[in-house]
């Protein structure tokens, strides 16, 4: 039994140093330097956006060139693509029970997702709850791997 | 279902590691199935019995549940 759209095994330590490296980076600029002191300043392509968070003023564009701090982008860029890779990359051996258990941990993903968002929307408001969201959006995908990587190490005993 | 794959192991003496590069699945799949925890699909059930040159049943059996 093959599962569709899955990339070669040689991936997936590409997959652990992106989502991991990124990760570590984001965390150590939050944790030791103040807001908004890393900054990497660069022209890019908006469909819609403006520069509210920086020097560049709130006036929106669209489809135009807009000067901002890309750097949480390419944090998030490089978490999601290294997330993508190690959630979709062949285990050395893929057969029919490595796909039962990748299909049910994308399940409990999803389910654990939305009782997450549940909880946030229940408990948290204002500010705080856009600030958690915008974490929140990456839960699924480590909700996944982690549930993946658990159960494979627990059916090898 | 139950299934006799460890007591054929055993015969044959070889890990589950062994078996499971023999007819290519992961240890897991091997592990799962002799916990009970994984019922394999009909061409793994057939490979599996190709192996220890048996017919099906007798390595895979019905339970009063199933």
């Amino acid at each position: 039994m093959e599962t569709k759209f899955l990339l070669s095994n040689k991936f997936k330590p590409v997959g652990w140093l992106l989502f991991i490296g990124s990760a570590l980076v984001w965390a150590y600029s939050v944790l030791f330097y103040p807001a908004d002191t890393v900054q990497l300043r660069t022209k890019v392509f908006v469909i819609y956006g403006n520069d509210a968070f920086g020097k560049g003023g709130s006036e929106s564009k669209y489809f135009s060139f807009l000067e901002t701090d890309i750097f949480p982008t390419m944090i998030a860029l490089l978490f999601i693509l290294g997330g993508l890779l190690l959630a979709f990359s062949k285990e050395k051996t893929e057969d029919e029970f490595i796909a039962k258990l990748r299909l049910q941990s994308f399940q409990w993903a999803f389910l654990c997702n939305y009782v997450v968002l549940f909880l946030l929307f229940f408990f948290m408001y204002g500010f705080e709850f856009l600030f958690v969201l915008q974490y929140y959006m990456f839960v699924m995908l480590i909700l996944f791997i982690c549930r993946f990587h658990y159960l494979l190490y627990k059916n090898k005993n | 279902m139950k299934n006799t794959i460890k007591i054929e192991r055993a015969v044959k003496d070889i890990t589950q590691e062994d078996l499971a590069n023999i007819i290519s699945v992961s240890r897991q799949t091997i592990n799962a199935m002799e916990k009970n925890k994984y019922v394999p699909s009909t061409v793994l059930a057939l490979k599996i019995a190709r192996y220890f040159g048996k017919p099906v049943e007798e390595i895979f059996i019905l339970e009063e549940t199933d």
